[in-house]
């Protein structure tokens, strides 16, 4: 199958990067497990062998140590930063790539015999493969991170935390990894409308360039208060955005982010099929 | 058979193509000419629905063009068409990957004929040998029509030769081929029908052999001709 | 196959990483303790109406609760929409008019003190505009017939709106095709009163407003300061004798240093009658100690029970607010509670009983239950809320009981 295809040749394009990005992701947070456990045992040993502080005064001052508190380190928050920064840069480079640069890429794309949404559709599978992984990824360290830190102290100084519990005091973790597997499929459905839109608006650009620029922000912009519409009509009307009852405002949300990632795979393509140019 | 019936075109207040018409045979070199800017390239995209017309439709034998036409008419175009990283191998293994119409014996002979080397990278090649490989990548395809977009612009007298060979082989006979070019010297002997291109329309459009036939000019005459005035 | 390899990688993890994640997820038990109601005295059968709200707090990690003597559920275990209805913190009797009448519901806050309803009808009374444009011009009432369904929706213009900085409505009632409005007014100008409270009376079939009363003015002396309050609690949506404000008085004063700190001096309960508009104020008595955390007072008929500490546990007294007096005899009285500290304590009444729930700090029973008949004025429940099991070994755990609810 062509698109599967298309998948594997992303992914194979982006994959140096990609295990780059991994690798600074698992060598940074076991790193930083390790230092900041070492510190604090250090700081464990100071106060009560050389100071003598009780432990309880010591625990009273300083806190146990637990996973939680190091996922808010600089050792976590910097190289999932760093990956959300690469993957949200990459979101246009999948495109403009096969454009710029000595090579023109985007002829041969375009020319395959295959229906030229695939190309729409393997980029986003690449972006969204990509992000999973990294979730994984971030789902798998977790608990080996957990087990350097049972090791290193011991059970009296630490806090034993759940994968779960370790994801919900992360504070930001519980984004990417709701502890709902429906949450899930909400944050991950609104992200995924978010691509389509974008990569609507970049064909947008692609097709017609400075012209295409301006109405992709258009579309853009248009998307967002279709979405936003609910919310934005009865504070207008002033009858206050509590109108709704939660769950009318779920369903009314859910079926204008299915009409807003038709309508955009809808234009998508007809501009890559119709409108593009090289 | 190709046709391109009054295609249209513009880049923002520029008419690039003010109604083009023209068509290319199976069997037959059709050759666009027309200096620098005036649309040749622009008409070969367009055939290959690389952008969008304003105006006028194209058919290849009969049809408009949907995504089994790409395994019927091959483009090779000026450019670096594959990604730099590649060797000529992998490229050679991505065609082969998509086209159901990839030959690989040909592919494996035009190789050997080029003396390309399968394990060099594309962005280690020379001018002379991007051309060929681009030239490979296109003839491998047991495609119809051939478009060529100037094959000959900027490339040692050697490939230029070596290119040439291939037009009057067994690696084109039986297809329809379109090449653009400006500057005709070296294969004025190869082509069959010559559509001369100015300002975006059609000046002249001609069948070499007649033209030799019943006026006894050649090709540089004619544009010598149109050109001057 | 072999040249997919990486994508078949990548898949792969992904699907087996976050699958296993919330497979695991979707079938672990909480690790949280069941909490149930032990009693020492009376009948399981009278708390089975009782919920209680708060906040399960372990570590640093913490979430919601909600205890009944059937089931102990915690705010990860409630359905996603069930979680957007915040169906754990809205009262009961909002939660039965929202299930009843939807429509007339729909947008309306969902607090129980701007609605009232009768046999006939529901009335929601509220002041009109928002709360960030500090505009106050009009009430608006609606109105919904429950037979025919039929909705009227008018406004009345407030008078002397533009004294006021800021009115807002603290109780509605609905007695013979009148809505009576108790009302909180800041003045604009607070010269030396700061807020007075209001009785309006709006005829429903004229549409206007027939009645508007300064029931009472808070004036304050210099260097005082004073802050006036609703204080009874529980279900207000159906008719009250009384609508009850607490006014705490602050003496400012300085310290040795310089630096300005507030003491609070007196204390009074202004009850407001809300068929006749008459007020009756009890002054507190210092000695009276008094938790001001919400929910100290609750009102039954024409009484208003308050807990106060006596050493050996607490007494339940009852003021009767039609002879504006103290009832000097306690109706019961309440044995102390394993020694431990008494965190908060919230009285609610309902249907002729007075329910009690005193939060302590102890890990083996964290609150006190009691229900008290007031008719026969004794106590018929006495018991303790106890955590089933307790898994979690390391730190212990806190309970914080935020509110209760007593479902009609």
């Amino acid at each position: 199958m062509n698109y599967l295809k298309l998948v594997n040749f992303e992914v194979n394009r982006f994959i140096k990067i990609y295990i780059v990005l991994l690798g600074i992701t698992m060598v940074s947070q076991i790193a930083g497990v390790i230092v900041k456990a070492n510190q604090y045992v250090g700081d464990v040993n100071q106060a009560i062998y050389e100071e003598l502080t009780p432990k309880a005064e010591f625990l009273e001052m300083y806190g146990q140590i637990s996973m939680g508190m190091l996922t808010r380190s600089m050792w976590f928050t910097g190289p999932i930063a760093l990956c959300i920064a690469a993957l949200l840069f990459y979101l246009f480079l999948i495109w403009y790539r096969d454009w710029f640069g000595k090579n023109t890429f985007i002829y041969r794309l375009l020319m395959l015999p295959t229906a030229r949404l695939n190309l729409f559709w393997s980029k986003i599978t690449t972006i969204f493969l990509m992000v999973l992984g990294l979730v994984a990824v971030q789902l798998l360290l977790l608990p080996l991170e957990n087990l350097f830190l049972r090791m290193i102290v011991s059970k009296d100084f630490r806090t034993e935390l759940s994968i779960i519990q370790i994801i919900e005091q992360s504070g930001y973790m519980s984004v990417f990894i709701p502890t709902q597997l429906l949450e899930f499929f909400i944050n991950y459905g609104i992200g995924f409308m978010v691509v389509v839109v974008l990569f609507t608006a970049i064909l947008f650009e692609r097709s017609f360039r400075f012209k295409g620029m301006f109405l992709g922000i258009v579309y853009g912009v248009s998307c967002t208060l279709l979405f936003l519409s609910p919310i934005l009509i009865t504070e207008l009307i002033g009858v206050g955005a509590n109108y709704f009852y939660p769950n009318e405002l779920f369903l009314i949300e859910l079926a204008l982010g299915l009409i807003i990632v038709a309508a955009s795979i809808y234009v998508s393509h007809f501009l890559i099929k119709r409108k593009i140019t090289v | 058979m190709i046709e391109v019936r009054d295609i249209k075109k513009k880049f923002g207040r520029k008419k690039v193509l003010n109604g083009v018409s023209f068509t290319a045979n199976k069997g037959e070199i059709t050759c666009l000419i027309g200096i620098n800017g005036a649309g040749k390239t622009t008409i070969l995209n367009a055939i290959m629905a690389l952008t969008p017309i304003s105006g006028g439709e194209i058919l290849i034998n009969g049809e408009k063009l949907h995504k089994e036409t790409y395994e019927r008419v091959a483009f090779i175009p000026d450019a670096i068409t594959m990604l730099p990283q590649m060797t000529i191998a992998e490229a050679m293994e991505f065609m082969k990957d998509f086209y159901k119409k990839w030959n690989q014996k040909r592919a494996d002979e035009l190789l050997s004929f080029f003396r390309l080397k399968p394990e060099e990278r594309i962005s280690s090649l020379s001018k002379g040998n991007t051309a060929k490989m681009n030239l490979l990548l296109g003839l491998a395809l047991d495609v119809e029509f051939l478009l060529m977009d100037e094959p000959f612009s900027g490339i040692d007298i050697f490939s230029r030769e070596q290119i040439a060979e291939v037009f009057t082989s067994h690696l084109i006979e039986g297809r329809g081929v379109i090449i653009t070019t400006h500057e005709i010297n070296d294969i004025e002997h190869l082509i069959d029908k010559v559509v001369l291109l100015d300002d975006g329309i059609v000046i002249k459009d001609f069948h070499t052999e007649e033209l030799r036939a019943q006026e006894g000019k050649s090709v540089v005459d004619v544009m010598r001709e149109v050109y001057r005035q | 196959m072999g040249k997919y390899w990486k994508l078949l990688t990548i898949s792969v993890v992904i699907v087996i990483s976050v699958g296993t994640f919330y497979i695991t997820t979707a079938i672990a038990e909480n690790s949280y303790p069941d909490f149930k109601f032990k009693l020492e005295k009376g009948d399981i059968k009278d708390i089975q109406n009782l919920k209680l709200v708060g906040d399960y707090i372990h570590g640093m990690n913490g979430e919601g609760v909600a205890i009944t003597s059937n089931d102990t559920v915690y705010s990860s275990e409630l359905s996603y929409f069930s979680q957007l209805n915040n169906s754990f913190y809205t009262e009961p009797a909002i939660q039965q008019l929202q299930k009843d009448y939807r429509g007339f519901m729909r947008g309306k806050t969902w607090h129980t003190a701007t609605i009232s309803q009768d046999e006939e009808q529901v009335v929601y009374a509220n002041v009109k505009g928002n709360d960030f444009t500090n505009k106050v011009k009009e009430f608006e009432i609606e109105l919904l017939n429950k037979k025919t369904n039929n909705k009227t929706i008018f406004t009345v213009d407030i008078p002397h709106h533009e004294k006021y900085n800021y009115v807002n409505v603290e109780n509605v009632n609905l007695i013979d095709g009148k809505v009576k409005l108790v009302t909180l007014n800041y003045l604009r100008n607070q010269d030396q009163t700061q807020e007075e409270i209001h009785l309006f009376q709006i005829d429903l079939k004229k549409q206007k407003v027939i009645e508007n009363k300064v029931i009472y003015s808070n004036t304050v002396q210099k260097q005082q300061n004073s802050s006036l309050y609703r204080v009874e609690s529980g279900n207000t949506t159906s008719f009250n004798h009384y609508t009850v404000f607490m006014k705490d008085t602050f003496k400012e004063m300085k310290d040795e240093y310089g630096n300005y700190y507030e003491e609070i001096g007196e204390s009074e309960l202004i009850a407001v009658n809300m068929q006749t508009g008459k007020v009756a104020t009890l002054p507190i008595p210092p000695e009276l100690d008094l938790m001001r955390d919400g929910s100290t007072f609750a009102v039954s008929g024409s009484k208003l029970y308050f807990l106060q500490a006596d050493g050996k546990g607490y007494e339940v007294l009852e003021y009767d607010l039609e002879k504006a007096a103290l009832n000097k005899k306690p109706i019961t009285q309440l044995p102390q509670s394993d020694s431990a500290p008494v965190m908060r304590r919230q009285v609610k009444a309902e249907n002729n009983k007075l329910y009690i729930v005193i939060q302590v700090q102890s890990q083996k029973a964290p609150a006190d239950v009691y229900v008290i008949d007031l008719k026969k004025q004794q106590t018929i429940v006495e018991g303790k809320l106890v955590p089933e099991k307790i898994t979690n070994d390391a730190g212990g755990y806190e309970l914080y009981i935020n509110d209760f609810y007593v479902n009609e």
